[in-house]
């Protein structure tokens, strides 16, 4: 075994190409239901070992009550009314007609009452026992009758669940103002009532050993380019863990890198978000459980994208990105820039102000990078502590940490105004950029940019950003470049949107970079034959 | 035979480059408000007051006195107090006896050269003195006249702390005066006088005093016009001009000679021309000049060499003693032509006392002649100051236009 700085970490050595796809283990093993109805409840009681949460219900069926059968669920995770009216009572009442002795297949109890008897939509007849476990664990009622060797799953699920809200990490002014839920089966109609499409396509599996969690694979055939897709499905196959508790579990197990602050999947809790890059010929990954849909390839230009951008006109949306973007730089750098010109070269500052921030230095005891340093880790305490504290307190909190307290350590002489304003700067800018988890990123850098600044000055600060920018043009997602399109420069998307976002007549492609298997979007011809007609002369 | 890039070589290229992005730094880290940010420095020639001022005068063995008593020059500097500053920023109006006192201090010391007094400024002053923002460099006329400005010019060009944005002006009287002065509403000397430069064009009465203006200036003929500055009572005045030749100053232009010289140089933008006759129809009346254009091309004639110098004026009217409006066509004509003789005497005036009386060449004469006739300039370039300048001919053609009579009625 090769010794490196690494041997104890082992999930460092094992590289990507070694990873084996894994099969969901216990689906595929055979083991067929028994004939006999006190057999398979025996069984089915022995495995679930006293969960009294799981309801086993005996009854008798058929015409003269003479064939047992027994439902079998979770309570709490099926609708009731569903379980009463639906199943029990037309099996207990109308399925008497049916002639027990009659037990040809046409006729048979269990496809009698898949046929005729239970009216739900979604029913399925199993005889594997470990997917009927399966099945009755996420939430569908189980039917078994004696002497047959299947049992009937009718989809009944209908556990609490909460109602689509709007999104709180991605607020925006204009635009719909639903947010995925925690049901997975919402968030794909979410998206399935914007795209009538057939080939809008939802692939399910199944990830967690323990957890089997569900997982949607989204794209529209057709326009996604297959080798992403494929790369997609190749990537979640070879998760093998336990649990699947949250999106974030899938995108950090099949992210490109996994070593830098940024994330190379972007997570949106808006529906049409996700919509709007499955039409670029994106690729979006849902988990159950998770209201944070991610999307595949991700790009810096799409962390920095709000979908209010393509609602409102184009030239508000270009300036608002040209201030993301600018609000960006300023959120990474601003300390940074204060430490080093503060502390190395005043003479860059114009005389006036930097007598100024000389002048309020006076008497502050500490240097520059130390002042800066408290400052941000009371900003970064107050944001940690305002997550955690509840709503009417957090704002409590928020006037006491950053006025009073900022205010005070002012007039003490612990700290000088203007680092108060620097650090409120930073705070403020940090939050416009959309992504919550590409905000994150830019947070962490800007301390080892900070660092740089003191001990180096601008030069430090200078080799900061080259390192980082290096760091991003090396980024690759899905195999897209990270920086695309700004490199490898793509001319027509950087035009259309990108830093600028161009009226919507010239849409007339799709992305390029992300190479659209149909990349006709917009064909402008109707509208410049109204403009030429002039339709209001018409009459 | 080992392959010329090896991966040894490699890593050592490496470990070098590391190394040399590591040790580039910057090193001097110095907090904002430790250091004093110098806003003037003036220069004076010491006086009989400066010597023995320092505390280590001792007597060696064979009895002379070891101290730098034959110090020459007296390096003054203006820096803010931050507490001072601090203090009325915070205070705003409270204390309004105090708003006037000025928030920085002025500090001396005396040495042989310039450099070594401001060295010796670390005795008197507990902070790193730093020179970025300096604006105003303040040498007296006598230092200008006696010592030249090389040395002074010389140490600051040196220092790598400098802009190269700020202004020389040569004092009236003493250096040190001008920085004591207490602006009402500035702080700063500095500050001010550079406010006061910067708006030369309301007068075209003075020259720019820029740094790096100065260095081109000299290092081309060793000669250069420099702002006059006089401190008048708890005033700032400047005007005219220091005429700088060899290094030293060898005499001053009085207001409108500087504007006459600015013509010939090209860099009037505004000002204005009075013209007082009470036989004409207007009285008095002021033109201002909204923009000049001059060209100066020299010519080799009958083995003379002649300049000419055209002048193209355009402005508005401003003031009228009188209220008869100058509607017609011959008036304005006759006011064009009486404003194109009052440049026109500027102009010969500032060269009849450059070209004859300090035989200076600050208008840039014998560059124009090197680019324009060569070989002319090879002939005379020796001797070129004192011996060509002053036979030097020049014809001068001033047009005026007066753009808007400046009234609708």
């Amino acid at each position: 075994m090769p010794r490196g700085p690494f041997q104890y970490l082992p999930f460092l050595r094992r590289r990507r190409a070694e990873r084996r796809p894994v099969t969901a283990p216990s689906l595929r093993t055979r083991t067929g239901l028994s004939t006999r109805l006190s057999e398979n409840l025996i069984r089915i009681k022995e495995t679930v070992a006293g969960s009294n949460d799981i309801m086993i219900r005996e009854f008798k069926a058929g015409d003269h009550r003479q064939v047992g059968a027994a439902i079998f669920y979770v309570e709490g995770m099926v609708d009731n009314a569903v379980v009463n009216d639906e199943i029990l009572k037309t099996i207990m009442i109308e399925a008497r007609q049916v002639h027990s002795a009659d037990r040809t297949p046409s006729h048979s109890l269990l496809t009698l009452a898949k046929e005729s008897v239970v009216s739900v939509g979604d029913v399925t007849i199993t005889g594997n026992f470990d997917e009927l476990l399966f099945h009755v664990l996420s939430g569908n009622v189980a039917v078994l009758f004696d002497g047959y060797g299947e049992a009937l799953v009718v989809n009944a699920k209908g556990w609490e669940q909460r109602g689509v809200k709007e999104p709180t990490t991605q607020s925006i002014i204009r635009g719909p103002r639903d947010g995925f839920t925690e049901t997975l089966r919402v968030n794909t109609a979410l998206v399935r009532r914007r795209i009538r499409d057939p080939n809008l396509t939802v692939e399910i599996s199944h990830g967690g050993r323990r957890t089997k969690t569900d997982i949607a694979i989204l794209f529209i055939r057709g326009i996604a380019n297959p080798s992403i897709v494929d790369e997609v499905r190749k990537r979640l196959n070879t998760i093998d863990i336990d649990a699947v508790l949250e999106s974030g579990y899938i995108e950090q197990l099949i992210e490109d890198n996994w070593w830098g602050p940024f994330s190379t999947i972007k997570d949106t809790e808006r529906p049409d978000d996700v919509v709007g890059t499955l039409l670029e010929g994106r690729v979006a990954i849902m988990v159950d459980n998770s209201p944070f849909a991610l999307v595949v390839p991700a790009t810096l230009s799409s962390f920095i994208t709000s979908s209010e951008d393509y609602y409102f006109r184009w030239p508000i949306a270009t300036l608002v990105r040209l201030l993301r973007y600018g609000s960006m730089f300023v959120a990474l750098t601003l300390p940074a820039f204060y430490i080093a010109l503060a502390s190395y070269h005043p003479e860059m500052i114009p005389t006036e102000l930097a007598i100024s921030i000389a002048a309020t230095r006076s008497g502050v005891p500490f240097p520059v990078y130390v002042e800066a340093f408290m400052m941000e880790i009371a900003i970064e305490l107050l944001r940690e502590a305002g997550i955690r504290l509840p709503g009417p307190i957090g704002q409590t909190i928020g006037i006491v940490g950053g006025l009073i307290v900022g205010e005070a350590a002012v007039q003490a002489g612990i700290v000088s105004p203007i680092i108060v304003i620097v650090v409120a700067t930073t705070a403020i800018a940090s939050f416009a950029t959309p992504s919550y988890s590409f905000g994150l990123g830019v947070r962490i850098l800007r301390f080892p940019l900070m660092v740089l600044a003191g001990a180096l000055g601008l030069y430090g600060v200078v080799w900061g950003l080259l390192a980082i920018l290096v760091h991003l043009v090396t980024l690759r997602s899905f195999g897209v470049g990270f920086m695309s399109p700004f490199t490898p420069a793509r001319p027509e998307d950087i035009a259309r949107d990108s830093l600028i976002r161009l009226p919507l007549l010239s849409f007339q492609r799709r992305p390029s970079f992300i190479e659209p298997q149909d990349s006709d979007r917009l064909d402008d011809e109707r509208q410049n034959d109204r403009v030429k007609g002039d339709t209001f002369d018409n009459e | 035979m080992t392959p010329l890039i090896t991966s040894s070589r490699v890593v050592q290229i490496a470990v070098l480059l590391l190394i040399a992005t590591v040790v580039a730094g910057c090193w001097d880290r110095e907090e904002i408000d430790n250091r004093d940010f110098v806003l003037s420095t003036g220069i004076d020639l010491a006086g009989p007051e400066d010597v023995g001022t320092d505390l280590g005068t001792s007597t060696s063995p064979d009895g002379e006195p070891i101290s730098s008593s034959d110090r020459k020059l007296r390096y003054t500097i203006e820096f803010p107090i931050w507490r001072a500053l601090a203090q009325q920023q915070s205070g705003g109006d409270g204390s309004s006896g105090q708003r006037f006192t000025k928030p920085a201090q002025v500090i001396s010391s005396t040495a042989t050269t310039v450099f070594e007094a401001g060295r010796l400024m670390s005795l008197r002053v507990h902070r790193r003195i730093f020179f970025g923002h300096m604006d105003l460099l303040a040498i007296s006329e006598e230092v200008a006249r006696e010592e030249g400005i090389a040395q002074v010019v010389d140490v600051f060009e040196r220092d790598p702390e400098l802009t190269r944005r700020f202004v020389v002006a040569i004092t009236d009287g003493e250096a040190r005066e001008l920085l004591l002065l207490a602006p009402k509403e500035e702080s700063f000397v500095g500050t001010y006088v550079k406010g006061i430069i910067e708006r030369r064009e309301k007068s075209s009465r003075m020259v720019n005093g820029d740094f790096n203006r100065l260095l081109i200036s000299l290092h081309g003929n060793k000669s250069a016009v420099l702002p006059m500055v006089r401190v008048a009572e708890d005033e700032v005045v400047m005007g005219g001009a220091a005429v700088i030749k060899d290094y030293k100053m060898v005499g001053k232009l009085a207001e409108l000679e500087t504007r006459g010289l600015l013509f010939i140089q090209n860099r009037v933008r505004g000002g204005s021309v009075v013209l007082s006759d009470p036989e004409k129809p207007w009285g008095d009346l002021v033109f201002q000049i909204g923009s000049s254009q001059t060209r100066v091309s020299p010519e080799l004639r009958d083995g003379e060499i002649v300049f000419r110098i055209d002048i193209s004026v355009e402005g508005i009217l401003n003031e009228q003693r009188t209220l008869n409006i100058l509607w017609d066509e011959p008036l304005i004509e006759q006011v064009e032509q009486a404003v194109s003789g009052r440049i026109d005497h500027e102009v010969r005036r500032a060269l009849e006392v450059l070209q004859n009386v300090l035989q200076a060449d600050v208008m840039g004469f014998g560059e124009s002649l090197h680019r324009n006739l060569p070989d002319v300039w090879n002939h005379v370039s020796q001797d070129w100051e004192e011996t060509y300048l002053p036979g030097v001919k020049a014809e001068i053609t001033v047009k005026s236009n007066v753009r808007r009579i400046g009234l609708i009625r």
